[in-house]
């Protein structure tokens, strides 16, 4: 369960993206009033439609994301290769082809590790430190 | 909270604009971006004085007629 100050700050965070995103949804009509305004019709006629039309597309916008902000994110379905769609033979088959290709693989050596520089080294389980790494160097291949 | 919200979303507005007119030096779009900015500094408080008409006078209304004042 959120804390209140969680729930708070989720639901300040919501309110601030809708304010942004009604601002955001004017800008077709500024730009149109702007285009009237610099070819000399900044005259109320010009002004109070498009101003209309700013105030329309913020407010479905508004009632569009109200909405869709309450909804969850979508869950990352992970596909599962094995259970549906190749069948028995062929999983089997895939299992026993890379206990072939698998060893015959060269493993990177310990310089080329080094080159890439963003790796997290792991020894014993534990994620090494660069300080436990330089200490391990002499004895790693 | 409306308040707090709106005025956020004006001051960045009005940052983001400041910012893309530093970066332009052309006479005519500097005044398409300030009546650009104009019109959704508008809208925007157009947006807050209905929210708050439809969220706090309500509410205040009751208040008032129930003679019971509960801020919920």
């Amino acid at each position: 369960m959120s804390s209140r100050l969680d729930s708070f700050l989720r639901e300040s965070g919501k309110l601030y993206i809708l304010y942004l995103s009604a601002g955001v949804a004017a800008i077709p009509a500024g730009l149109i009033y702007a285009l009237f305004a610099v070819n000399g019709y900044d005259r109320w006629w010009t002004a109070v439609p498009c101003i209309g039309l700013g105030f329309w597309m913020a407010r479905e916008t508004w009632k569009y994301l109200s909405l869709r902000l309450q909804k969850p994110i979508a869950p990352v379905i992970a596909i599962n290769v094995g259970a549906k769609g190749f069948g028995v033979r062929f999983t089997a088959a895939a299992v026993v082809a890379s206990a072939f290709v698998v060893p015959a693989v060269p493993l990177p050596t310990w310089a080329a590790v080094q080159m890439t520089q963003n790796v997290a080294v792991v020894w014993q389980g534990h994620f090494a430190t660069t300080q436990d790494r330089n200490a391990l160097l002499p004895s790693l291949p | 909270m409306h308040t707090l919200n709106s005025t956020a979303a004006i001051l960045s507005f009005v940052v983001l604009s400041w910012l893309t007119e530093r970066g332009v030096h052309t006479i005519l779009l500097l005044r398409i971006l300030e009546f650009i900015e104009g019109t959704v500094l508008i809208v925007v408080l157009l947006v807050f004085a209905i929210n708050v008409i439809y969220d706090l006078l309500p509410e205040q209304l009751r208040n008032v007629i129930t003679s019971r004042f509960v801020f919920a």
